[in-house]
């Protein structure tokens, strides 16, 4: 072979290269973002098709060279396999410095792997915090923890669970926890957490309500919230409102800002009872729609039988013809006299007569048929979703807390809850007098809101009546104290009769 | 500091580790020089195999004798270069960029940062040394091979001993040079990754009354430096007189600072040392611990409250039980102010109780000779933390009226069940002495003294150290339903400290062991395999030197999830490991090959020196002095596997043949 033609393979060997470059950069040329979101390029085929499908690691949160290296070299599994048997091991030793170690290196070997931020940083909160005895190591941990999670958040910026769970820890642990009141003084002092928010947005319901919203402006037609039950996911942060007026008072608070706070927890209770919310099932309710429809269902279903008056009884009375000797008999005996197969029976018989609005209207004479048709359509349909917002209510107790911050905010109110605060203070003192007749003055109060029209079956609520059992734990105490009992002439008897109290 | 295994006294060691490996290589020898005769007897007949073995012994012994320094030393040389012409140095390249992006990997917000940036420190520098020894001695011998530059040495009058004992001293030369380097950056790297102050200004810092009347303290906290601040609390006295005096702020990731004021009035300014007491080499005194349960009986084990690791035992609140620590050789002049006692207790709460402060205890010390026991103090329990109480030598009982009468001074005997019933004292009861708990005669009032005084009678039945040296120190819970646990270790007498920077080189004199041990097997197994072959020989040595005690669990039988076949057959079916095998053929055959298999495991994993016992980073990283009885331990080891190494790769370079 001579010179010149191994020059000539070489040229045609680099014409090759240059060649199988081109399809190279096409296929794989990264996007560009350009300056201000302007002159950028979406880049190649596969970062097209990465961008569409989400997969850029960019799109999902920061980026970790750490990790990045690890996964070129194939090394994540080993690596994250050693360190979760380091974590347990660690964690059963009660070696909290490396376990804590441990964790954040597990998490940056896997940074985009929801799970691992989940399940650590509950573990930091909750399970480390609770090995400590002293309250204010219990706090580092669960606000480690929390740093924890929010490092997992800015990690994977479109992860509505992150997000929510930030917002669940610092809401949940620090203001509902034993050591809530301690928690809540150093989360308030914790100047280094909190950076420049001013102290009175310092609460825990607070910024766990920051953090709900944040989850919600995560959510996207892209980004849908999966399985996670949308009533719940959108209560949080109106119900975070509701638990910082409240937490409000019980830090002996009972100004103006309480009344304020209360109304801006119904205002916002309201507006999320006017959220679209998808059921199951595929239909589209408002919690605050439950009255509309069951109206609407009421004058539907009077317009429907006032076409034919008659007529639901005759067809009623035709199918009766059709029960077999045995379903009539059963239907017709008082029910508890039945027995099983009776039972069965009279179910059977129950369906037969059983008529649907639709089947009434077809059966209208031919001018009312179409009109009868459409009223038990839209009938149906008012139906339909009366009973599931009543169900979607149930769910966040909708109708109570709605009560409640309305009930919450009225003067006299804040007034009765000032007394019992003043009184449970007093009792603790020691004071022999006061206690009584503040509890007392505050049964009063709040008799008197009970017997207006606006509240009249607000004591009929669970929720009342187990904040009301609470509210009576001081005040027998007191009564046991002076040497009294709860008579029949208690002030709130009914109230304590439904919540499960007993008198002498 | 945990330490789960107590390790014997130098002497106790070597007494029994001596006589273990004297007889076991005396047996290897035996069989050895039997397989020997055996051999050349069936060959040559019996006399002559006498005469052949008897030659070999010989010319061993006198090879062994005739040993050069010269020759070996010239060899190591030859290694040294050999080495730095291999281009050793990339192995530290690599140390320093590991070094460089090491911050990406520690957490500054460590409540321990110290300990966390020496634990990564002395890791790293054991993996990198540890490779680098295996791979310079393993390619050693057979690349004398490849190249032919064994025959220059063996056309020399070099014996094999020489070659071997060169090669090694050559390649632990090259990398004690090298870990000396990395040992004295890695100390640099620590020393400068923790360092700091902060900054204290008279906005960051408040009045606040105090108990007495009139008089007004500061405190505050310092500014936010490496995530973190102190909080700081400036007395009434020094306040009025600040001139060469200083306050130590609270401990905060392990160190505190010594905060100072400069200038007066307005111009008064705070100024805060650098880290203080971050890096420490305690000397603990250990003392036997032992339980007392609550009808009063000495136990070895507490009460177990749950957990899943049974290192601590616990204690009942406000009974009769007590955690006792009994330590012995306790001299005044050895604790001339007192005895400084540190503890780590475990606290376990049965209700929340007062959440705002720690579950009370009481510390009192007791004399086991005269059984006279006083209650010094009462402490608050800080779980994790280190408490530090000190007695002093002149006690005066927690509790004491003005009369003298005290319910903390009480002269009691020890008692123990034996397991046939009877109750055994370590004190006869007759021998109890009441007097000793009544205020003295002397004038004293109810103060009692830690040690006799020489030459004092009266002092006898006062002082709370026995005449040989021992006292008990007796920890009780105060609070109703809740629970102290501890382990021995978890409260000692801090005798004194060592210096940080000598206890730094211990920890690097282990990494040093555990170097040279790796350079012995490479340099020995390259003595007869290929390089490739050597190479995984003692990367396999390394490894299971390194996981010595799960190779020996696994060659027990002891894992979970059983062993290697059994392993795998629930990873290839998805089971979870308490599945059982079936109980069928392939079951059997399992369960048989296993067997078989830990056996092999078992033989191998006994030849390689168990590796975790050098890792003593964990002391330098707890601020512990790493006993120089531990590390005369993990010296006598290394000899100890060095020198039937040594004969066995003599043997196989003489052995060999060298131009085939």
């Amino acid at each position: 072979m001579n010179k010149n033609a191994s020059f000539k393979r070489k040229i045609i060997y680099a014409c090759i290269l240059v060649v199988l470059l081109i399809p190279l950069f096409i296929l794989s040329q990264p996007a560009s973002p350009g300056i201000d979101g302007q002159g950028g390029t979406p880049g190649g085929v596969l970062a097209q098709l990465r961008s569409k499908h989400h997969l850029d690691e960019s799109e999902l949160g920061d980026v970790d060279l750490i990790a990045t290296t690890f996964r070129l070299f194939g090394l994540t599994p080993i690596a994250d396999t050693i360190l979760w048997n380091a974590a347990n091991e660690y964690r059963m030793k009660k070696d909290w410095i490396s376990l804590s170690a441990t964790l954040k290196q597990m998490a940056r070997l896997m940074p985009h792997y929801e799970s691992v931020w989940r399940f650590q940083g509950w573990n930091l909160s909750y399970n480390v915090s609770a090995e400590f005895d002293d309250y204010r190591q219990r706090y580092h941990w669960v606000i480690e923890g929390l740093k924890f999670l929010e490092k997992g958040v800015s990690m994977n910026q479109k992860s509505i669970r992150l997000t929510w769970d930030v917002a669940w820890h610092t809401s949940q642990k620090i203001g509902k926890s034993d050591e809530r009141v301690q928690f809540r003084r150093l989360y308030k002092a914790d100047d280094d957490l909190h950076g420049s928010r001013p102290v009175e947005l310092r609460d825990c319901w607070l910024v766990g309500k920051e953090w709900y919203l944040q989850s919600e402006r995560v959510v996207s037609k892209d980004n849908p919230l999966g399985k996670i039950s949308p009533t719940l996911f959108y209560s949080n942060a109106p119900m975070n409102q509701m638990s910082y007026a409240d937490n409000l008072e019980k830090d002996g608070r009972f100004d103006e800002k309480v009344e304020r706070e209360w109304k801006k927890a119904e205002e916002e209770w309201k507006s999320f009872g006017e959220r679209d919310i998808e059921t199951t099932q595929g239909q589209t309710i408002r919690l605050n729609n439950l009255t509309k429809y069951a109206n609407l269902e009421k004058s539907l279903s009077e317009e429907l039988e006032n076409l034919e008056p008659e007529l639901r009884n005759e067809l009623t009375q035709e199918r009766r013809q059709k029960l077999s000797p045995e379903q009539k008999a059963a239907y017709d005996k008082n029910w508890s006299d039945r027995n099983a197969e009776e039972i069965n029976l009279a179910n059977e018989a129950e369906e037969i007569l059983r008529i649907t609005n639709m089947q009434l209207a077809e059966r209208m004479a031919a001018n009312n048929i179409e009109h009868g048709k459409k009223i038990a359509s839209e009938l149906d349909n008012a139906k339909e979703q009366a009973t599931w917002i009543e169900r979607y209510r149930d769910l966040v107790n909708f109708n109570y807390w709605n009560l409640r911050a309305e009930f919450e905010q009225l003067p006299d109110i804040i007034e009765a809850r000032k007394l019992i605060y003043e009184g449970k203070k007093a009792f603790r003192q020691g004071d022999p007098k006061l206690p009584k007749e503040n509890y007392d003055k505050a049964f009063a109060l709040i008799k008197k809101r009970l017997d207006t029209d606006e509240f009249k079956n607000f004591d009929s609520e669970d929720a009342f009546q187990l904040d009301f059992k609470t509210t009576m734990e001081t005040y027998l105490k007191i009564l046991e104290q002076n040497n009294e009992t709860i008579g029949e002439d208690f002030i709130l008897h009914d109230l304590w009769m439904k919540s499960g109290g007993s008198v002498d | 500091m945990v330490l789960e295994t107590q390790f014997p006294s130098f002497g106790e060691w070597i007494q029994e580790a001596a006589w273990v490996w004297t007889v076991r290589i005396g047996i290897f020898c035996l069989i050895a020089l039997v397989i020997g005769f055996l051999f050349t007897g069936i060959r040559m007949g019996p006399k002559r195999s006498w005469a052949i073995v008897s030659r070999a012994v010989k010319n061993t012994f006198s090879d062994l004798i005739h040993l050069s320094f010269k020759r070996i030393f010239a060899i190591a040389i030859l290694s040294f270069k050999e080495a730095l012409r291999r281009k050793i140095l990339i192995g530290f390249a690599i140390f320093i960029v590991i070094l460089l992006f090491a911050g990406m990997f520690l957490d500054t917000r460590s409540p321990d940062p110290a300990r966390l940036y020496i634990n990564f420190i002395f890791w790293v520098n054991a993996a990198l040394i540890l490779l680098l020894a295996l791979f310079i001695s393993a390619f050693s011998i057979p690349n004398d091979f490849k190249y032919k530059t064994i025959y220059t040495l063996a056309t020399k009058p070099v014996r094999a001993g020489e070659i071997i004992l060169g090669r090694i001293l050559g390649f632990t030369l090259m990398c004690s040079a090298m870990l000396l380097v990395m040992g004295v950056v890695s100390y640099g790297f620590v020393i400068r990754s923790v360092a700091h102050t902060h900054t204290l200004t008279a906005d960051d810092l408040r009045y606040v009354d105090t108990t007495k009347e009139g008089e007004r303290a500061l405190e505050g906290k310092t500014s936010l430096v490496k995530e973190h601040r102190h909080e700081v609390y400036l007395p009434p006295e020094f306040l009025k007189n600040p001139t060469g005096k200083t306050v130590m702020t609270d401990v905060n990731q392990g160190h505190s600072h010594q905060v100072s004021i400069v200038g007066q009035g307005k111009d008064r300014q705070y100024q805060l040392s650098g880290v203080k007491n971050m890096f420490t080499a305690r000397v603990p005194v250990y003392g036997k611990l032992r339980f007392r349960d609550t009808s009063g009986y000495d136990t070895e084990k507490g009460i177990n409250v749950g957990d899943e690791w049974e290192y601590r035992s616990f204690i009942q609140g406000s009974s009769d039980a007590a955690l006792i620590w009994q330590f012995k050789d306790i001299k005044p002049e050895s604790f001339p102010d007192g005895l400084p006692i540190e503890m780590t207790l475990g606290v376990f709460r049965t209700h929340k109780g007062n959440i705002e402060r720690g579950v009370m205890g009481v510390l009192a010390v007791r004399n086991p000779e005269t059984g006279l026991m006083v209650e010094v103090c009462q402490f608050e329990s800080v779980e994790f933390n280190t408490k530090r109480i000190l007695v002093p030598r002149k006690i005066k009982p927690l509790y004491y009226d003005k009369k003298g009468k005290s319910s903390s001074v009480q002269v009691i005997s020890c008692k123990t069940k034996l397991p046939n019933g009877t109750v055994v004292y370590d004190i006869p009861e007759n021998k109890l002495n009441p007097a000793y708990a009544q205020p003295s005669a002397s004038g004293d009032g109810l103060e009692f003294d830690l040690f006799q005084q020489p030459g004092s009678k009266s002092s006898v039945g006062r002082s709370l150290v026995s005449s040989d040296g021992r006292v008990e120190v007796w920890v009780s819970c105060e609070d109703p339903m809740q629970y102290f646990g501890a382990a021995a270790p978890d409260l000692y007498i801090r005798a004194y400290d060592e210096y940080f920077t000598i206890n730094f080189i211990k920890g690097f004199f282990c990494i040093w062991l555990e170097m040279f041990l790796i350079i012995v097997y490479g340099v020995i197994l390259s003595s007869f395999l290929s390089a490739p072959i050597a190479i995984l020989g003692t990367l396999f040595i390394m490894v299971t030197g390194v996981f010595h005690q799960y190779v020996v669990k696994l060659a027990n039988g002891m894992t979970e999830g059983g062993g290697v076949l059994e392993s795998m057959y629930r990873l290839l079916r998805q089971d979870n490991m308490i599945t059982e095998l079936p109980d069928n053929i392939l079951g059997d055959f399992i369960r048989m090959s296993d067997q078989a298999i830990n056996y092999v495991i078992g033989f191998v994993g006994y030849m390689a020196p168990d590796l975790s016992q050098f890792a003593n980073s964990e002391y330098v990283a707890s601020g512990f002095n790493i006993p120089w009885n531990l590390i005369s331990i993990d010296a006598m080891t290394t000899l100890a596997f060095f020198i039937p190494l040594f004969f066995i790769g003599y043997l196989c370079m003489k052995l060999r043949e060298i131009a085939a």
